[in-house]
């Protein structure tokens, strides 16, 4: 696998937007297979618990879906995180395709 | 005469491969059970022989090597195949070789057999609850009323269109009239009604899919495929789901794809109210993502199966999603043929033909639409 990938966290007046850079830094193309209509996901932790998750009281369609990512492309999801208490936190962003492109990224409210 | 027209493109593939077909009723997928076909019997002996002959009602040829060409009924030709001295029927033909072949999972689990022998979901209501149906698809005539609790958003001809293409995937699957070039619906007479809760992403909310499950019981219909999910639940879609299965309806729901795993089945196929569907591949194996569980019920084809998709196009596809409709186009034939949920739910696992995979994996087994159908 020659996908990285990179998140950040950028606070605005009353939520925080999340952007999920994944990029193929190899020399051919990658496949990615997302396990259903959820392409990645982000979940906001406080140490060992889960304040946040994108995905929650959502479903989704239950194919498979196979994206070409070229060589040198890359692809962002973004989320927006509404109405934070303030606090410190850490969001880990994870793609739903079976590949390791978890990325983490600490920030304030 | 046996028109060459009618030939399924799966005799079509068979006849101009050489191959024999074996005992069974393949090869007649698309004749009804009066029609005439001509056939080529093999057999053994003189008993062999003369069940043959008796069942034929024109002998157009005898050879010296224990087999004969000859006219029967197609439901005539079924019972042929079935007795132990017959050792094979090929349809008899000239046919011509067409670029598409039919889905697989249509005929692994005897779909071609049940809609020959006239099982094909006429009267029965699918409620689809997915990202809506394309409404003017050449395969998707039998398209009905739908609900819209999403509203389609671009270039929709209802407010109940498919502005996402999964739907109208399913759709496919459970019922594309037999004559669709893509692949052939389990159910292909079955009233299908697009109940749209997944936006454009393929994404919904707790609250608008609970919904559609309501509507699917207060509209009556029959059958609710669920094709969506999620790794955590619902209190308000399991209450939906209640409220559905005591009003008579068969809910059937994609186990998901966090597989290999154990004990992971998504919601709400984990349900009591729902049939959990798992996905297997032509290897009679499970798909390497279908999420296993003892919620798992029945299993049903979920890799690479053709399928109807926007545009008037046919795509290939894979997942629990895929093998979900299956499972419910079974259940519509069941419901067609007059079974309560109740008792069609038992019926598809009854009936189930057993991989001899774990019980996790496969639940009774494979979905069987012949054996679902038959006495």
């Amino acid at each position: 696998m020659t996908l990285e990938s990179s998140v950040t966290a950028t606070p605005d007046d009353d939520r925080v937007v999340f952007e999920y850079t994944v990029e193929n830094v190899g020399d051919a193309p990658e496949e990615v297979t997302f396990r259903s209509g959820l392409s990645a996901d982000f979940a906001v932790v406080d140490g060992d618990d889960e304040i946040w998750r994108a995905s929650d009281g959502q479903m989704f369609t239950q194919a498979l879906r196979t994206e070409t990512v070229d060589a040198g492309d890359s692809e962002t999801f973004s989320e927006s995180w509404d109405d934070p208490e303030p606090g410190e936190y850490t969001v880990v962003a994870t793609l739903n395709a079976g590949a390791d492109a978890e990325a983490r990224a600490e920030f304030s409210v | 005469m046996f028109d060459e027209r009618q030939l399924s493109r799966r005799t079509v593939l068979k006849a101009t491969g050489g191959s024999v077909v074996g005992a069974g009723a393949t090869g007649l997928a698309t004749a009804r059970p009066d029609d005439v076909v001509e056939l080529n019997v093999g057999f053994d002996g003189e008993r062999g022989r003369a069940a043959a002959l008796d069942a034929a009602s024109d002998v157009v040829r005898e050879f010296p090597f224990g087999a004969a060409t000859i006219r029967v009924p197609k439901a005539a030709a079924t019972a042929l195949a079935d007795r132990s001295e017959v050792r094979y029927v090929e349809a008899n033909g000239t046919v011509r070789a067409l670029a598409e072949s039919a889905s697989w999972g249509y005929d692994r689990i005897d779909a071609d057999v049940a809609n020959a022998d006239g099982y094909t979901g006429d009267g029965a209501d699918v409620a689809i609850l997915d990202t809506g149906i394309a409404c003017d698809h050449d395969c998707l005539p039998n398209v009905g009323a739908g609900e819209a609790v999403r509203t389609c958003g671009t270039n929709c001809c209802a407010p109940w269109d498919d502005d996402n293409g999964h739907g109208t995937n399913v759709a496919g699957i459970i019922g594309a009239s037999q004559q669709c070039d893509c692949t052939t619906g389990v159910a292909p007479d079955a009233t299908l009604h697009a109940v749209k809760v997944l936006d454009s992403s393929g994404v919904g909310s707790f609250s608008d899919i609970a919904a559609g499950i309501q509507r699917t019981a207060d509209n009556g219909w029959d059958v609710c495929n669920l094709s969506l999910g999620a790794s955590s639940g619902s209190a308000t879609i399991e209450a939906a789901c209640e409220y559905a299965w005591t009003r008579g309806v068969l809910l059937v729901g994609a186990a998901g794809a966090s597989g290999p795993c154990t004990s992971c089945v998504g919601y709400p196929a984990a349900y009591d109210e729902v049939v959990a569907v798992g996905a297997t591949d032509e290897s009679d194996t499970l798909a390497s993502f279908s999420s296993t569980g003892p919620e798992i019920e029945v299993v049903a084809p979920g890799t690479n199966l053709p399928t109807t998709d926007l545009g008037d196009d046919c795509v290939v596809l894979s997942g629990t999603s895929m093998a979900t409709a299956h499972a419910s186009g079974v259940g519509a034939l069941l419901m067609a043929q007059g079974y309560d949920n109740v008792d069609a739910r038992d019926r598809l696992g009854n009936t189930a033909e057993d991989l001899g995979l774990a019980s996790d994996e496969q639940g009774e087994g494979l979905v069987d639409a012949a054996a679902a159908t038959g006495p």
